[in-house]
């Protein structure tokens, strides 16, 4: 579980995020919505840790985070997965070295079970084959894919996705949602997904949560999705629904 | 005002990299593979400006030395004296300031805008000190061997080139070149080089590290690097000359 209480972030005088308060709850898909620049990124990278937020705190169970510097926070680390809108795997890498490099940081598995562990997640997102290819010869779909495995390989307890569909066509965002979903509700982690695919949350999102211009707007689920009557949501909702 | 921030910031920076070290194997496999990249793969431009450039100091040295009192040796001994006091040691890193240097803050800027450096944050790993110890370390062990290279090459080379061209003959040179040999300035030299590759690595580093935006951006504090840690190295240069003399 992971809780912000009172996040604001500004830029400048520029508010980006205005007095977020929410429990994104553990072994659920949680999504978070809006437009482009309405904060969803910068919401992520300051639960991240990767940016301070200008004033309020967050949780990850009870532990606070406050900033990079935070007691606690490198524990917190080595249970986070995260993936990145352009995937981020190491260029330098193979497949199997990015989807290693977690367990050789952190794991005390043997360098055989290690070995096993990184073939099991790049089996998982269906990459077999491809362990010895670098990021430079994968696919859009592919990369995603690797840096998934990459992201669930410590078995983490959370789990950030931004943006994972960016860029690719319908069914290969279909395979990435249903990979983050079963993930999720495998490993039972607390999942943060950022995006504006409205298939995506028809289809996997457990709670949604809607940002308007850094505001918490609205937040359910698809059913309530469909009911509400937020001016703002409806019009999103007609815009990104394909 | 942002000069004295820059500078600040740089400082903290390397500090942050010296940070006692968690993960030393790791650290050790990357620094092996830089010393490749770095050394390696220096090796053919300093091989061909350092052949070039001791041809040319001992054609220049002998044409300036055309009064009949000066001795034909003393070509040897003034080219020998160029190479391993400046040209090796300082013109060899400005050279490598530009491939070392600018390879390394574009290759650091490129992962900070493809979030590969966030990945690094997020996974609990202090990367800067994870991308730049390791090419720092290789910087530091390889760049006093390419020096070293360049003035047995560039020495070979002003041997030859000044025989070619009739500007010196080969035993005038190598007696010109053994004679009044003072050890110490390899000692000058050598220390010169160690302070150079740590600029050169340590800002470039920073650099890239502290980039911005886009592919236009990577471009341009590469670009940036090469100029602070040119100008950084000709005034530690000055500052250790006036050191040693």
């Amino acid at each position: 579980m992971i809780r912000a209480e009172h996040i604001f972030k500004s830029y400048l005088s520029q508010s980006v995020i205005d007095d977020f308060s929410y429990t994104f709850k553990s072994g659920q898909l949680n999504t978070v919505i809006g437009a482009s620049g309405s904060g969803k990124t910068t919401l992520l990278r300051i639960l991240l840790a990767l940016e301070p937020p200008s004033a309020g705190k967050f949780y990850y169970d009870n532990q606070e985070i406050q900033d990079s510097e935070s007691q606690g926070l490198n524990n917190i680390r080595q249970q986070t997965g995260v993936l990145f809108q352009g995937s981020a795997l190491f260029d330098a890498m193979t497949v199997y070295q990015n989807v290693r490099f977690p367990l050789d940081l952190y794991s005390a598995l043997s360098e055989q079970d290690k070995h096993q562990r990184t073939l099991e997640c790049i089996a998982r997102v269906m990459l077999d084959g491809n362990e010895q290819r670098l990021p430079s010869e994968l696919s859009g779909g592919m990369k995603k894919r690797a840096a998934l495995a990459r992201a669930i390989v410590n078995k983490p307890l959370y789990l950030f996705c931004d943006e994972p569909n960016s860029g690719l066509d319908p069914i290969t965002s279909a395979g990435i949602d249903e990979l983050i979903a079963g993930i999720t509700h495998e490993l039972q982690t607390t999942t943060l997904l950022v995006t504006h695919d409205m298939n995506t949350v028809y289809s996997v999102a457990d709670d949604i949560i809607f940002l308007h211009k850094g505001k918490l707007a609205w937040s359910g689920n698809s059913t309530g999705l469909e009911q509400q009557n937020l001016p703002e949501l409806q019009k999103f909702i007609k815009i990104y629904k394909r | 005002m942002n000069g004295i921030y820059a500078l600040g910031q740089y400082f903290l920076f390397v500090a942050e990299i010296f940070k006692t070290p968690k993960h030393i194997k790791l650290l050790r496999k990357i620094t092996v593979q830089s010393l490749f990249s770095i050394g390696i793969e220096s090796i053919p431009i300093v091989f061909a400006v350092s052949i070039f450039m001791g041809g040319i100091i001992t054609i220049q040295t002998a044409n300036g030395f055309s009064n009949p009192l000066i001795p034909l040796y003393a070509v040897g001994f003034a080219a020998r004296e160029s190479i391993i006091l400046e040209f090796s040691p300082t013109i060899i890193c400005l050279i490598l300031a530009g491939k070392v240097g600018s390879n390394i803050a574009s290759e650091i800027g490129t992962m900070r805008i493809t979030d590969q450096i966030d990945v690094l944050d997020v996974m609990g790993v202090n990367s800067k000190q994870f991308l730049l110890l390791p090419k720092i370390a290789a910087s530091l062990l390889v760049f006093p061997f390419l020096v070293g290279f360049s003035m047995v090459t560039a020495l070979t080379g002003g041997y030859v080139i000044g025989i070619i061209s009739g500007a010196v003959t080969g035993y005038e040179f190598i007696y010109g070149a053994q004679s009044f040999f003072k050890p110490w300035t390899l000692y000058y030299s050598f220390t010169k080089v160690i302070v150079f590759a740590f600029l050169i690595s340590s800002v470039s580093g920073y650099f890239g590290y502290h980039m911005k935006g886009g592919a236009l951006e990577v471009g341009k504090s590469s670009t940036k690097s090469v100029v602070y840690a040119n100008v950084l190295i000709l005034l530690m240069d000055l500052v250790l000359t006036k050191l040693f003399f």
